[in-house]
């Protein structure tokens, strides 16, 4: 990868990186500091990594150092999703989402966001994130399931 | 097949857009065929998430790279004149040693037909031995003496005589020539030079005990090695030999006898103004014309 493909990159992965690290992280600054450090992770192995590769290369050191790292680190406070669930008077549903995804466990919010956001397949997030494709399937549906549950718990949003 | 047992994962898959268009039809059917699963579907659906595209990276001028791989340097003001002086400096340097290496010139020379070779032959000799010194470094790699070509002050010629035959003679123009002698004839041999170090990297601890005055004086010798070294240097002194030069004469000799090891005898046999060290199975010859 030479220089211009690692710009190319930084336009058009660093959002999608920085949002993805945003749910993951809960902190806008930490994603900040999540995208700086796996766009400077890629520069230095840009020689080894293909273009075709990057964007997954990107999603997996940014996983391991949002999910992994912070993990490690300090528990996620989870700034995005208000306290205030569905009510009649708060029918943003979006909110109502993010709180649902702060229900989450960090593995599964990634990996939630990584099927969702990106569009990767089980595979695909089983070599991001380092699970075999059926964990990903199981942990994925778990989710599912726990965020089914929560939105079905919130009177009347269905 | 869609089942009672399978569906949920089906809703599932579903919901992650893992299933291919013919199990999606599949499950579409199950649905129709039990409609009280369609609100399930449809909560399944809902917890599908889509990115916020509003949220962008605000910083990625930071991140971009120079193409091609340009780094830009700013290379403060005194690195520069330092460079500048440094290089100065060297040109100052090979100058003043480009003109020192006009006034010295080191070699060895391998010498054929005579054992003491006239002017004109040696500066024939010279001339050749120039561009056969990488050949003569390999035949001959026998590394002497130097002195030095300045001042006006008798020629001194030192020769070594081995009982192989070949003989050696050392010139205050910085000039050793090796002759083949068998039995006292001279025999013709390839002549071959070799530039080596000049006086200042020869050794000198070794002066003290081989000082060239042993081959200029007829004086007697102490058997006290403090009271002979002494005596040598007294008569050394007394050599009426330029200062620089007779430095570096020291040197040559001193540098000869380290080469042979050990001095075992001398002995005024050349002529009235020679004299001969025993080194070992050679012999030292040095003569003042």
């Amino acid at each position: 990868m030479e220089a211009n493909d690692y710009n190319h990159c930084v336009g058009e992965w660093a959002d999608a990186l920085f949002r993805f690290a945003c749910k993951c992280t809960g902190q806008a600054a930490d994603a900040h500091d999540v995208v700086q450090s796996s766009f400077a992770v890629l520069w230095q192995k840009r020689k080894d990594v293909e273009p075709a590769k990057a964007k997954a290369f990107l999603f997996q050191v940014a996983y391991r150092q949002s999910v992994d790292n912070y993990r490690k680190r300090v528990k996620v406070t989870y700034n995005d999703a208000p306290e205030g669930a569905y009510t009649p008077a708060n029918p943003d549903l979006k909110k109502i989402l993010d709180r649902a995804l702060a229900q989450l466990d960090d593995q599964s919010r990634a990996l939630v966001l990584l099927k969702d956001y990106e569009g990767y397949h089980y595979d695909e997030i089983g070599q991001i994130t380092g699970l075999t494709e059926t964990q990903v399937k199981v942990y994925l549906h778990r989710a599912r399931k726990t965020l089914k549950a929560y939105l079905v718990s919130v009177e009347n949003i269905l | 097949m869609v089942t009672w047992e399978n569906y949920e994962e089906y809703l599932m898959m579903q919901a992650d857009g893992e299933l291919s268009p013919a199990e999606a039809q599949e499950l579409q059917a199950f649905v129709t065929l039990h409609p009280e699963l369609r609100k399930e579907m449809a909560a399944y659906e809902l917890t599908k998430f889509a990115p916020d595209t509003a949220q962008l990276y605000g910083d990625k001028q930071s991140l971009l790279k120079p193409v091609g791989d340009v780094r830009m340097f700013v290379i403060p003001k005194w690195v520069k004149y330092g460079i500048a002086a440094g290089l100065l400096l060297l040109v100052a340097v090979g100058l003043f040693r480009a003109s020192l290496e006009k006034e010295r010139k080191v070699q060895i020379v391998g010498v054929g037909k005579q054992d003491r070779p006239n002017r004109e032959t040696v500066a024939a000799k010279e001339h050749q031995v120039d561009t056969n010194r990488a050949a003569a470094h390999a035949a001959n790699p026998v590394v002497i003496s130097a002195t030095d070509r300045a001042g006006a002050h008798p020629k001194v010629f030192a020769r070594v005589a081995k009982k192989s035959g070949r003989i050696m003679s050392v010139r205050n123009d910085a000039t050793l020539e090796v002759a083949s002698n068998n039995d006292g004839r001279a025999q013709q041999q390839q002549m071959s030079a070799l530039t080596i170090a000049g006086p200042s990297r020869l050794p000198v601890d070794a002066l003290e005990l081989y000082t060239p005055a042993l081959a200029l004086s007829d004086a007697p010798v102490p058997n006290n090695p403090v009271q002979r070294s002494s005596a040598m240097r007294v008569l050394w002194d007394k050599v009426p030999i330029a200062k620089r030069n007779k430095k570096q004469l020291e040197n040559a000799a001193g540098f000869v006898a380290r080469t042979f090891r050990d001095v075992t005898s001398t002995n005024n046999d050349a002529d009235d103004k020679g004299i001969s060290l025993r080194i070992k199975n050679n012999q030292l010859l040095i003569s003042v014309n």
